[in-house]
């Protein structure tokens, strides 16, 4: 039972963090082991990090009136 | 569906009784939607701009998990429709409610289905064939590097006022609201406390943290009626509009210099969930309690202009005071940003595009609802400025009651009472007045009157928090757009990694929009009168240069017999705001009061006048104190006509940037300037998987 929430919840990231225009960290795992398996990958944290500092600090406008 | 869409409707139009339920509304905006997105937006997806589901789209083609990821058709629905949907389509239904729901209604949804919904799919297109390329650039591509880099100006002058008019809104809705402040107050340490967690103690767990916070903010709205109720506490958090606007320039700069993970970005998801949240909570709320509409059909005596809250005519006025909701150019810079880098199917557009934008407009029908549940008297003393009704309760219900709207001073009290607060009068801005509308429906749901207070604060909250986010962001956005202007002048301004140059980047754009707030609370007819047709204006001008690009890719791309699709539209915007933009501008007329409160140049002509008489009455004054009020008084005039002659001045530069967009579309059109179609090469699905 807990292992299905767990899991459901681990799952929830990749609609939740879309949805507040975050790339979710799940999907750019699988991408990194589809495309460049070789590759080291970001951690979660320096991931997310870098995706606020790109969504925010890139000079688009991403939020309206 | 077409039939109960026509029988809602027509009863809306044909009943004259005293109240018709808000549920013909809903059931009549439903059906139109649901008729626009199956026949006209298809109509527009597979005929006019032929989306190809076998074309990759930028997500496919750039394909690197973190921008360009193919996204969930439904998440990014939800994603776009957050980022599009703020303050805007809350606070333009309101204000127009002034005339009537019935005109407020019919350009809500004609202009949601027919030029809104239009205009954002027709640009999230134009950007997912373009790998994502933003606004300016494409217009830059398009329509040649001078008429691009005059409408990028345009841009940066329409952001600035955005900025201001909605930094005026939490103004007006905080000022003499000890609750309402504390509880805003507390959002800041609750976004910083969520940024640590998911920067150092559970890095990258957004949806943990937002409960985490959104438990809190309960926690802050429960606390700040306790802070209200404590007269030392509450003296602490009560401010005058003025204070508040220079707060809020302070707050804007410093937060806009603070890294993104601490402050902005938390607070962001929370404002988004909330946001996604409310909307739905408050369609269900709407239909179970299905409230009775007490706002006349149409409100004929104000279609000439002379109404209280807003400037100006139903035509071109109504068309502008409701911008978003109906069509808004700021929609062209999401849909040209974030949104196409992640669309998996180009098919996706129609839903994404064209289904967000009706979603907005009935986000503005809500609000619409929300003003015209209200009793019409308590409306227009919410939403009058002092200069026209008076400040105290007798007096407002009296000349308020003369216009028609017969109320009495033991209403407005107990309406005062119930939501916890020490003055309803004059809250103009629309905030307070959808939160009022939000708690008379939600406390019949839940928690009876005492739980009034609490849904007032809680809508004001929900409207503050992403007003605050909007500031934030759009702070950000300026800076990096003036660093890029300066960047022209002396090189090391446009490094945006320098600190310096980015503190004074910033510094001047929140001067830019903090000179436009301050100037708009000073003001006696409180600011949202004359500004936020201003801000109408300038945004719908930028969706009619949305629309104009629109044209001229159909034409380039060889379809100029469906070119009507995006020029019946720009079309009637266009004319609407020039025609709004040049009554802005006309000199005074004598005689003529609705005319002279429209045109900022009026308003600093009669300025100038009051100067020169409050000077030549200074020499026959005497009396200390009233030389030293005299003094005052001319320099507040000074100030409002300085603002004024600015405004002005903006309005005619917005004017001209958008005659030379129709000029060099126009040129396109006919053939005259040849500039190519700047379209990304077609790429084949089947050529990406094979590879």
């Amino acid at each position: 039972m807990f292992s299905k929430i767990k899991a459901f919840y681990e799952k929830s990231e990749r609609f939740f963090h879309p949805l507040v225009g975050l790339s979710s960290y799940d999907k750019y795992l699988e991408h990194m082991q589809r495309n460049h398996p070789d590759k080291q990958v970001q951690s979660r944290g320096d991931f997310f990090k870098e995706c606020i500092e790109r969504k925010y600090n890139s000079g688009g406008l991403n939020k309206c009136c | 569906m077409a039939l109960i869409g026509a029988v809602c409707f027509g009863y809306l139009a044909l009943q004259n009784g005293e109240t018709v339920s808000a549920m013909y509304l809903v059931v009549a905006a439903v059906c139109i939607y649901a008729i626009g997105y199956r026949f006209y937006g298809r109509f527009i997806a597979y005929k006019v701009l032929e989306l190809d589901k076998n074309r990759a789209t930028p997500a496919m083609v750039h394909d690197d998990g973190r921008d360009f990821v193919p996204t969930n058709k439904s998440v990014l629905f939800g994603h776009h429709f957050a980022a599009i949907a703020g303050a805007g389509p809350l606070v333009g239904p309101i204000l127009a409610a002034q005339m009537g729901y019935l005109p407020s209604m019919l350009w809500i949804l004609v202009g949601g289905v027919f030029a809104g919904a239009v205009h954002d799919f027709v640009v999230l297109f134009i950007s997912s064939r373009r790998d994502g390329r933003s606004l300016g650039e494409i217009i830059k591509d398009e329509l040649g590097t001078f008429t691009g880099s005059v409408a990028m100006i345009a841009i940066f002058g329409i952001m600035l006022i955005i900025i201001a008019i909605l930094s005026m809104v939490v103004v007006k809705a905080l000022a003499h609201s000890p609750w309402g402040l504390f509880t805003i107050s507390m959002t800041i340490p609750i976004a910083i406390f969520m940024g640590i967690y998911m920067r150092y103690i559970r890095p990258g767990r957004v949806g943990e943290a937002s409960v985490i916070g959104f438990v809190l903010l309960i926690l802050a709205i429960h606390y700040g009626s306790v802070v209200a109720l404590d007269p030392i506490w509450a003296a602490r958090f009560t401010f005058e509009a003025t204070t508040l606007a220079i707060i809020m320039m302070a707050y804007g700069f410093i937060a806009a210099i603070l890294p993104v993970w601490f402050l902005l970005a938390p607070r962001d998801y929370l404002s988004t969930f909330l946001k996604i949240g409310v909307i739905l909570l408050m369609a269900i709320a709407i239909i179970v309690v299905a409230p009775d509409l007490q706002m006349p059909k149409m409100n004929s005596q104000y279609f000439d202009g002379s109404g209280p809250v807003f400037a100006g005519g139903l035509f071109p006025f109504l068309f502008i005071t409701i911008a978003c909701g109906a069509i808004s150019g700021f929609h062209a810079l999401i849909s040209s940003g974030t949104t196409p880098k992640m669309l998996e199917n180009e098919t996706h557009a129609l839903p994404v595009g064209y289904g967000s934008m009706l979603m907005e407009s009935a986000v503005a029908i809500m609000a619409l609802i929300t003003a015209t549940i209200l009793h019409p008297g308590l409306y227009f003393a919410i939403n009058s400025s002092p200069a026209i009704i008076g400040t105290d309760v007798v007096t407002v219900a009296q000349t308020i009651s003369t216009w028609g709207f017969t109320i009495s001073p033991e209403e407005i009290i107990n309406l005062t009472k119930n939501i916890g607060e020490q003055t309803i009068l004059s809250r103009t801005g629309g905030a307070p007045t959808f939160a009022i509308g939000v708690a008379l429906i939600l406390h019949e749901l839940f928690g009876g009157i005492e739980m009034m207070g609490f849904w007032y604060h809680f809508a004001i909250l929900f409207e503050a928090l992403f007003i605050l986010t909007a500031v934030d962001a759009g702070t950000r956005a300026c800076r990096f757009m003036v660093q890029d202007i300066l960047g022209n002048v002396y090189k090391p301004l446009g490094n945006t990694n320098n600190y310096l140059a980015g503190i004074i980047a910033t510094a001047i754009s929140v001067i830019g929009w903090g000179y436009f707030l301050y100037q708009g609370t000073i003001d006696p007819r409180g600011g949202i009168y004359s500004l936020w047709p201003l801000f109408g204006v300038s945004n719908q001008m930028l969706a009619g240069m949305a629309l104009l690009l629109g044209t001229a890719v159909l034409f380039k791309m060889g379809k100029q017999k469906y070119a009507w699709v995006t020029v019946v539209p720009a079309v009637f915007v266009l004319t609407a705001t020039l025609y709004g933009g040049i009554l802005k501008i006309l000199p005074f007329k004598e005689g003529d009061r609705v005319h002279n409160a429209v045109s900022h140049v009026a308003i600093a002509q009669i300025q100038a006048k009051k100067i020169v008489e409050l000077e030549a009455k200074i020499l026959t004054l005497t009396q200390e104190d009233e030389i030293v009020k005299a003094n005052k008084d001319i320099s507040l005039a000074q100030q409002i006509k300085f603002s004024n002659i600015l405004n002005a001045i903006l309005c005619i530069f917005f004017m001209i940037s958008t005659i030379l967009v129709i000029i060099a579309t126009i040129g396109i059109c006919i053939g005259r300037i040849k500039i190519p179609l700047k379209e990304s090469p077609y790429i084949h699905v089947d050529s990406l998987k094979k590879a």
